[in-house]
């Protein structure tokens, strides 16, 4: 209904204010988005590749440690890498004043340049987002077939031709695959290019509806961003379709590690710790060293209240998107149900909603309830929890569907013909034997939706109640007040709960590399 | 006398080209062991699959106690049917221990567990009782597979190559201790294999079924 809203303002009119913004601001948007898109997809396929590359291939000094450090960017939205970056960077900032002192500079002295710009937010989104390429583009190395590069070699290539000309185009749908969620997490994101005052449609549609209080042209601009998503998925999933070739199982090898010498192993060493550098430790650093020094009240009480607020509808999200996932995983195994079916895949492109268009469907949804259905007089619905647990529920159900589903797939179907030639049906099945059994896919995706909640920006800015912040609203207020070391507290408390999908993460590839040493 | 379970022009297909059961008619009478002998694809599981509910024939009645279960109007789900149920991979509930596993099927009686004991005892088991399925050997899995599926007194025994998974020592000692106990329960057994042996010793009856025909 959200998403059905939104595009169906396209037929509706066209206002003045659209007039306004496709004469003079629309072409911005989509400049802006182009050369962000392009910028970040270069900086993330030369980070995250070259990084999967170097730690599946080589044993290097620091490699164990670099496999799993390198997904920990993931754990800072791009928001709270831009805040940072703002304080790490700017003309007075840590890095400037550092440098000043060092070399005992004047006071104008100016070392590192403004990072307030497309350029800077190119960094920030690349930093943040490689490691959706770093992930995938590893996956797809480590399950190439040792005898299929081994081919290659008795064909006459090289070491290197072998990276460049076999194993690169063979990993490249996997690679396309990180790439458009890249792009799609760039073009969706709110916080970092509105803190950079980069002109773009997530920014604009913010300014149409906020600044200018004309909600149908933001809808309008809403549907052309998620027409360009929509590509993008469409891509992505057809990458996926196609990554099938990369590994097949029945004849995989796995591939020869080789060591570097000291040269080559010092400068694998140095690639890998640029973007943990950039990406985790310097952020992570600067957010402590403000909240221990300048932040004593840490712990203060709009804190505690955000925190609270946050955990709250986290939590409540997380099991009711996890529930949702279970029970139509559950009716789609035992009825083989087609309408579920289709209903849990067309709720798993939730995923790649932008945020800000989710809102503004949303907005747009339960104000019809509330006028058409509901008491006309009063809105129930509109600016309650509803319209944000719903949001978060819609972003974050493809999480919690990949995860039970593939719990689910490890289940025999025996176990069910057994159960239910024991008389076992129904909710008798599925409490005592299926929920059981799905415990901890159950529990990972109520963890990787909490993770997700506490982190989504947009949304929860434009659905919440009045007067009821989250950490993630806290961190954009201090943020455009330019209060940085106040954002510290929520940004770290983000970045705290952010890690837990990294730990599942790491934790899965090392039991599927255990499962595989077997 | 009226036959435990009666199959009626059994036919069967995913696609209409072939056909995996084709006009299969059986009876089978109570405290009657018959075994379905037949190579692989034969369409054994599949007629065991129909019986218990788990699919639903393309066309034909199965019934059960003189009582239609399923024809082309009716299809009533396994868990109504009451059947026992033994396949080769023994799928075990691998979160419950080997007392819950046989219990399992057993509904509103206080005196579950005294039931599920003795059939541990049965088979030997009783020992592991507290133990799970992951614990055991292949064979102490079968046990428990087999005490399960006779826990809920089933109307008849349903057995997939239920011994196909064990070594031959282990399947000559099970098969002895399995067909005393079914004498003594006077269970009415179908039992599906290719084994030629393994039908000799239990059946009192075999059927062989070749592309999807009783021959």
């Amino acid at each position: 209904m959200p998403l059905v809203a939104v595009l169906s303002s396209l037929f509706g009119e066209y206002s003045d204010n659209w007039n306004h913004l496709y004469n003079f601001v629309l072409f911005d948007y989509l400049r802006n988005s182009a050369v962000l898109v392009f910028g970040v997809s270069v900086l993330t396929l030369i980070i995250g590749t070259g990084t999967a590359w170097l730690v599946s291939n080589f044993n290097f000094f620091g490699k164990r440690f670099f496999e799993w450090a390198l997904i920990l960017p993931l754990s800072i939205p791009p928001y709270i890498l831009a805040y940072t970056f703002t304080g790490l960077f700017d003309s007075y900032g840590t890095l400037n004043n550092l440098v000043r002192n060092i070399f005992e500079l004047e006071q104008s002295y100016i070392f590192f340049p403004n990072i307030r710009n497309i350029f800077g937010a190119i960094i920030v989104f690349s930093f943040t987002l490689y490691p959706y390429i770093y992930l995938v583009a590893r996956s797809a190395f480590l399950n190439q077939s040792r005898s299929t590069l081994e081919s290659g070699r008795i064909l006459g290539l090289n070491r290197f031709e072998i990276s460049f000309k076999l194993a690169m185009p063979m990993i490249r749908p996997a690679i396309i695959g990180g790439l458009m969620l890249v792009i799609m997490e760039t073009l969706s994101d709110f916080g970092a290019v509105e803190h950079f005052a980069i002109p773009t449609f997530t920014t604009g549609i913010f300014r149409t509806w906020y600044g200018m209080g004309d909600l149908l042209t933001a809808m309008q601009l809403s549907s052309f961003l998620l027409i360009l998503v929509a590509i993008f998925l469409l891509i992505e999933n057809k990458s996926r379709r196609n990554a099938g070739f990369v590994s097949d199982s029945s004849t995989h090898s796995p591939i020869q590690i080789e060591r570097l010498n000291s040269r080559y192993s010092a400068l694998a060493f140095v690639f890998c710790s640029i973007p943990l550098l950039v990406g985790f430790i310097l952020p992570t650093s600067e957010l402590m060293i403000w909240a221990i020094y300048y932040n004593p009240s840490f712990f203060d009480d709009r804190f505690l209240d955000a925190a609270l607020n946050t955990i709250t509808l986290a939590v409540v999200a997380a099991v009711l998107c996890s529930m949702t996932a279970l029970l139509i995983n559950f009716s789609v195994r035992i009825n083989k149900n087609k309408i579920l079916r289709l209903l849990s895949s067309f709720l798993s492109i939730g995923y790649a909603l932008p945020g800000l268009i989710l809102a503004v469907g949303i907005v747009q949804t339960t104000t019809f309830i509330d006028s058409n259905l509901l008491n006309k007089s009063s809105l129930a619905l509109t600016g309650s929890l509803f319209g944000l647990v719903l949001a978060y529920i819609i972003k974050s159900y493809a999480l919690s569907n990949n995860t039970i589903s593939s719990g689910m797939e490890k289940i025999s179907i025996g176990i069910d013909n057994s159960a239910r030639v024991l008389k076992s049906s129904g909710w008798n099945l599925l409490g005592s034997i299926h929920f059981p059994l799905l415990k901890t896919s159950f529990f990972t995706s109520i963890l990787l939706v909490i993770s997700e909640v506490v982190k989504e920006l947009p949304a929860t800015l434009i659905l919440r109640p009045f007067n009821f912040d989250t950490l993630a609203v806290s961190t954009y207020i201090y943020a455009a007040e330019e209060r940085m070391r106040d954002a510290a507290a929520p940004s770290i408390a983000i970045i705290l709960v952010g890690l837990i999908p990294i730990i599942i993460i790491t934790r899965m590839i090392r039991s599927s590399r255990d499962k595989g040493a077997m | 006398m009226m036959p435990m379970l009666d199959l009626e022009n059994i036919s069967h297909s995913y696609n209409e080209e072939r056909a995996i059961l084709s006009n299969v008619s059986l009876k089978i009478m109570a405290g009657e062991f018959i075994s379905i002998l037949g190579p692989s694809g034969s369409g054994k599981s599949t007629l065991l699959r129909i019986i218990s509910g788990l699919e639903k024939q393309t066309s034909g009645k199965v019934k059960l106690n003189n009582n239609i279960v399923s024809d082309d109007n009716y299809h009533s789900p396994p868990e109504k049917r009451n059947l026992g149920l033994v396949v080769q991979d023994k799928s075990l509930f691998p979160h419950l221990n080997v007392l819950r596993n046989v219990t399992f099927g057993i509904r509103g009686q206080k005196d579950r567990d005294n039931i599920g004991k003795d059939l541990l005892k049965l088979f030997k088991v009783d020992q592991h009782e507290k133990k799970f399925p992951n614990e055991l050997s292949g064979g102490e899995q079968q046990r428990v597979a087999l005490a399960r599926s006779l826990a809920p007194k089933p109307n008849i025994l349903l057995l997939d190559e239920p011994f196909s998974a064990l070594d031959d020592d282990l399947k000559e000692e099970l098969y002895l201790e399995t067909k005393k106990i079914i004498q003594d329960k006077k269970m009415t057994v179908l039992m599906v294999t290719h084994d030629k042996n393994e039908a000799d010793i239990f059946s009192d009856k075999i059927i062989f079924l070749e592309n999807g025909r009783i021959k």
